[in-house]
């Protein structure tokens, strides 16, 4: 009997079954001896042979390392972290290198981080590593972040967005209405993080209609919106949100999520189509908002109130204004 | 959070699942005669234009009318019925799978078990089927499905592409918490890439042959002239945007993924100090990981400034490769041939 099965999948079973006929492993596509067994109330069996099990230091049940029960792909990326250089479990793509890997003893022959983590000496000094990447990743950390850069192309300048922005709240403020305008959104915030910090504001996660679209995110125009299922819901929500003043006096409401600041404004006539379809238009979009966002955060000593107050009242000839006032940007994006 | 998801689950669990389809109208096995004898073993006709027609199915999953508790409930199963999320299951609460949409608990305990199998507990394989479709590969977590076959599915009525992806938006959210979708108007497809691997397995099974037509169209008694959905998996996204945001993401993972070996290795050094790691299993990657970087915990100080620092040392490592360079022997070790 040779096997690798970890002790979690095992977890104290001792009697294993053999299969009478066997099957195909699922890696290499030989045929190899399959074991049964009953754990936890589950019949376990083995999917790859033991050979490539070897190979590539898993069990051969959950296929995780069998030293740190994780995924190949994982331990070769913690690995390749540590040591700086690349470790990958390169796999086979076609069937003739299924079968020049498959023979190739897995005793001796190790893939990727194999090598590693079926070795308890050079594991233990892996370990050791770790702590040490650890130790310097987190001493002190002051938690001062840069700036994130805005991702600016050429070519969306010049598309023409006013349809859009007719119909979008920008010289809206924070009041109370069925549904409200999101922008300043970091592409890297996923919709549910805003659907839950959403609902710990108003302290429940039914607030969506269940007969209609109640979020809408459009990741590449960094802006979004949402519509509450009844209008308490909604002022618990212009309730449970910080407020701030604009330079033009507009009340604008802020939701705290991750490292970032949503901005808040009601939106009655919430309307998908306002977000824009293509990319291009998209991206003017995001450019247009990013600097209400600026302008929105500068102080009044700044800059020009003159200026700002004209650039609210007609967002259209914020285009215009684009490149004359390129280099004015508030450092301080997340306030 | 905790109370929200009790709130949203209460509902189904208080009643008991309904049976969605009663066994009598269920269709024949036998597939609609397209050859001329038929296979007993692969359940195909053979012999003639067996091409595979694309159909929209007549059932659906409707979440809000059809979820509840089952057998499988009591029994403390993990997985979910298929025949559920298709809408067809006749066998309601006598069913021994579990009749609801995925929740966070559901991911929580099935995480805990590993990838070799999707949430309906079938095996997955080493690489994913030539057309992206079926179960899927046990290589790598993903997340996102392709939508195709759009317009079939809305009867080639010409919708406004806002339309549309609300409509995406609409069926897709109710099957897991979202985390971004793309419609992409040129190629009329979509990507919707959801928070947990489980979520897309399920909604991928909910939604494949699925019409996009709603039952206020004046289309909707003609929906099964048209084709489904054609809901497969998607490849990586090519924009460096998405994949700068997925090393991220990958990052801050193998990060907590180092944070808990070293916790384990002291546990096991030290067992009296610490028995709660002896579940001996890996991190969540989606639920807990995440909510923990969330919340106030180990992980808290590890911010992308960390995260850029760590980058920092893998290039400065980079420089004294000579010492840490282990021997990683290429797939062939000579040339296949003398003109190499």
């Amino acid at each position: 009997m040779d096997f690798a099965i970890c002790e979690s999948c095992l977890s104290g079973q001792t009697r294993l079954t053999r299969a009478p006929n066997g099957a195909e492993c699922k890696i290499c596509t030989l045929p190899f001896t399959v074991y049964h067994f009953k754990a936890s109330s589950k019949i376990n069996r083995t999917l790859i042979c033991h050979n490539c099990s070897k190979q590539r230091n898993i069990c051969q049940c959950c296929m995780l390392d069998l030293q740190w029960q994780i995924p190949v792909e994982l331990r070769d990326r913690v690995l390749s972290a540590v040591q700086g250089s690349q470790v990958t479990t390169q796999e086979a793509q076609n069937e003739m290198m299924k079968r020049f890997i498959a023979l190739k003893n897995g005793d001796s022959y190790k893939l990727g981080g194999a090598s590693i983590t079926s070795d308890a000496a050079s594991t233990a000094q892996i370990l050791e590593r770790i702590r040490g990447t650890l130790a310097q990743i987190e001493l002190p950390g002051d938690k001062s972040k840069a700036a994130k850069p805005i991702v600016a192309p050429n070519s969306a300048s010049e598309v023409d967005i006013s349809h859009l922005i007719k119909k979008l709240p920008l010289k809206n403020s924070l009041e109370t209405a069925q549904s409200f305008f999101l922008y300043n959104i970091d592409s890297s915030i996923p919709e549910w993080a805003i659907v839950e910090a959403v609902s710990e504001v108003v302290e429940t996660s039914s607030w969506q209609d269940p007969v209609s679209t109640s979020v809408v995110i459009n990741h590449m125009a960094r802006c979004g919106g949402i519509r509450f299922k009844t209008s308490e819901l909604a002022s618990k929500f212009v309730n449970g949100i910080e407020a701030f003043q604009t330079p033009a006096n507009v009340t604008k409401g802020k939701l705290a999520l991750q490292n970032s600041k949503i901005h808040v404004v009601a939106w009655p006539h919430f309307h998908r189509a306002a977000m824009g379809n293509k990319n291009s238009e998209c991206l003017k979009l995001a450019q247009v908002l990013e600097k209400l966002v600026q302008k929105d955060l500068t102080t009044a000593g700044e800059s020009g109130s003159k200026a700002r107050q004209s650039k609210v009242a007609k967002p259209n000839k914020k285009r215009a204004s684009v490149k004359t006032k390129k280099n004015r940007r508030a450092i301080d994006i997340e306030l | 959070m905790a109370q929200d998801s009790i709130e949203n689950v209460e509902y189904w669990k208080k009643r008991p699942a309904p049976i969605q389809v009663s066994e009598k109208d269920l269709p024949s096995s036998i597939p609609p005669q397209t050859g001329l004898t038929f296979n007993l073993w692969y359940n195909k006709w053979s012999q003639g234009n067996s091409g595979q027609s694309r159909f929209v199915s007549p059932y659906r999953l409707d979440v809000r009318a059809h979820e509840g508790r089952t057998r499988g409930d009591k029994a403390k199963q993990l997985l979910f019925c298929l025949y559920f999320s298709k809408g067809m299951c006749c066998l309601g609460r006598k069913c021994e799978y579990l009749h609801h949409v995925p929740t966070a608990d559901d991911i929580a305990k099935l995480s805990l078990q590993s990838d070799v199998m999707d949430c309906f507990g079938r095996e997955k394989h080493a690489n994913y089927r030539e057309d992206m479709g079926g179960v899927g590969t046990f290589r790598k977590k993903n997340r996102t499905v392709y939508v195709g076959g759009i317009t079939g599915a809305l009867n080639n009525v010409p919708f406004k592409s806002s339309q549309i992806e609300n409509r995406i938006r609409f069926t897709f959210a109710k099957l897991g918490p979202l985390e971004r979708i793309r419609y992409v108007e040129t190629k009329n497809c979509a990507f919707v890439k959801y928070k947990h691997q489980t979520s897309a397995e399920f909604s991928k099974e909910a939604m494949s042959n699925q019409t996009l037509l709603i039952p206020s169209d004046k289309e909707w008694s003609d929906r099964s002239d048209g084709t489904g959905l054609l809901v497969k998996w998607a490849n990586d996204d090519p924009n460096p945007e998405a994949q700068r945001r997925e090393k991220e993401q990958q990052d801050q993972e193998s990060l907590n993924v180092m944070l808990e070996l070293i916790r384990k290795n002291d546990a096991k050094e030290q067992p009296s100090l610490e028995n709660t790691s002896s579940s001996g299993k890996r991190l969540l990657e989606g639920a807990e990981s995440e909510d923990r970087s969330l919340q106030s915990s180990i992980f808290s100080g590890l911010s992308s400034f960390n995260l850029r620092k760590l980058k920092k040392l893998k290039v400065d490592k980079a420089d004294d490769v000579q010492l840490k360079e282990i021997p990683t022997a290429g797939l062939v070790e000579y040339p296949s041939s003398d003109d190499d």
